[in-house]
Parts: C-alpha cells; structure tokens; sequence
C-alpha cells in the first residue's frame, strides 16, 4: 500500500494543534513544509519561506498573556523501511518564560535519532544557570561553568535497532506535567484530548513494531488464536 | 470562556523549491552566528554554544548522501 508522505505529515501537525488547542492553547495552527525530500518540519509559524522553527506556542486558554511558551519542532523522515512510513527523527519541546526563541528557557525534551554522540537519544535537558549549586558541582567535575551547559538526563522508552526509542515521552507527557504542576491553565476535558493523542501514539508505535517483527507477531496472535 | 476552541484553518504542506529551501535554511543558521558545519559538530558533541543554534539544528534535514 502506497502512502503519502505528505498527508501523513499534515496529519502529524494536525493532530499536534488539536492537541495543544484542546488543552493549554487557544487559536494556534502548526505549519508544515516539506525542507528537502522526504524531510518535513512541522511547527508554528512554518511556511516554505520559513523551515526553522522560531515561533513559539504561548500558553494560554484566550488573550491573556502567556508566561510559559512552548517550542513544539518535529522533524519528520521517511523510516528507511522503504514502505512510506513517516517517522519523527528529531524532536524538541522546549519550554521557555519568554517568547523569543531561546531565550529565558527552563528546559526542554529532546529527541535525536542516530546522532551517536553518547548521549540518551531521549532526554530532558536540565540546564544549569550560573551562580546555583547545580553549577558549582558541574564545576567541581571539571565542566565550564556555562549558562548553556546542560545535564542530558534520559528519559524512558524502548530502544529499536533503527536508532529510534519506541514508547518514549510524548508532547502529550509535556502538557500534562505543565497542567499537573499547575504552571499552565488547562481547558476542561484536557484529559480526554491527551487520552486520545497518547492512545493514537501508542498504535501507531505498536504497529511500526509489527512491521520490524512479522513473525513476532504472527507467532503472538497465533497463540492468541489457534485458528487465526 | 476558556471552553470556547474554534478549529483553525485546514493545515497545508507547503513545498519549496530546492532553492528556496536553501535560501530559508540559510537565513535560519546565519541568525545563530555559525556555520551549518558548526552546527552539526555542536550537535555531535551534545553541547550547543547557544539555545538559538540548539533549537536550529533540530530543523535541519539531513545533508543528500
């Protein structure tokens, strides 16, 4: 079955926006441009004149003034299984008490497939302002006392041999921490709209699983199911 | 009222020309201050010089092998 890269990319940013407007945002659209072949970038303010990321998502029901600021970047590449399948192969949420990019940010979850620089594939990066105690011990081991130095501090998910963690932290967990710690106001039903997205992930996770592992498959619904 | 959402506008893919693509991404890095090469050995080594040039080289897509 063919597949369009494309829809499946628009799909993606779409989803993405329902989420943030059914909970924590109000009247923002994700953009999507396709920056090379097969490579689509998705995140607000994107348009073919504009592949980067720099518009933030504020975090507010109506318009009132935001305090935090979302940074939602996913790039999106085709997962080498040649069967036309997208797959998110970098992500950041970056949270921010500002609104220009990369400034005043409070930390941030990331995600980088194959960058093979020793580091969690998944993780949230815990900076390090100067003059705290956290800098004092960063420069106790030896590391410079740097306002952007960063503790790479992985995150759960399920590693596959594509370089991808399966089942890892979701834009979803993002939101719901934010409302949870109540730093953000939250729309009534946020739960069902987070429900909703982290059970179309999930399937969607499980099914590429199937796709890399057939025969695990058959074998399980056999066991199942004798009669399948 | 903050039950109140309107569902935005449909979402377009947009799809520039390669050269167009070269033109913005170009734009992009040269506001962080270095060099695409730069960028990707930041990347490499996991320890950006800034958050702009961080949150750059998230959006760039792979160089053509």
């Amino acid at each position: 079955m063919p597949n369009d890269l494309g829809a499946q990319a628009r799909d993606f940013a779409k989803s993405l926006t329902g989420l943030l407007n059914g909970t924590v945002a109000h009247g923002v659209r994700l953009g999507c441009a396709e920056s090379a072949p097969g490579c689509f970038i998705v995140g607000r303010g994107i348009t073919k004149n504009q592949l980067v990321v720099r518009d933030l998502v504020p975090l507010t029901l109506d318009q009132r003034q935001a305090s935090i600021f979302l940074l939602v970047t996913n790039m999106l590449v085709a997962d080498g299984s040649g069967d036309g399948w997208l797959t998110v192969d970098r992500a950041t949420y970056t949270l921010q008490a500002s609104e220009t990019p990369g400034k005043d940010v409070l930390c941030s979850y990331d995600y980088a497939r194959n960058v093979n620089n020793g580091y969690p594939e998944a993780h949230l990066h815990v900076y390090s302002p100067l003059s705290d105690p956290f800098s004092r011990v960063m420069e106790a081991a030896g590391r410079d006392p740097d306002p952007q130095d960063a503790l790479h501090f992985a995150v759960g998910g399920a590693h596959n041999e594509d370089g991808g963690i399966h089942y890892r932290p979701i834009l979803e967990d993002v939101i719901e921490m934010l409302i949870q710690e109540r730093l953000v106001r939250a729309r009534p039903g946020w739960e069902t709209v987070v429900d909703a997205g982290r059970k179309r992930f999930y399937e969607t996770q499980l099914r590429a699983e199937i796709r890399r592992n057939p025969n695990i498959a058959r074998d399980a619904v056999a066991r199942l199911d004798p009669d399948a | 009222m903050t039950s109140t959402y309107t569902e935005p506008n449909e979402i377009v893919v947009h799809r520039p020309t390669p050269d167009e693509a070269r033109e913005a991404l170009e734009a992009a890095i040269a506001e962080t201050g270095f060099t695409r090469e730069q960028l990707e050995e930041q990347a490499r080594a996991g320890r950006f010089k800034t958050e702009l040039a961080r949150q750059t080289w998230f959006c760039l897509p792979p160089r053509a092998e």
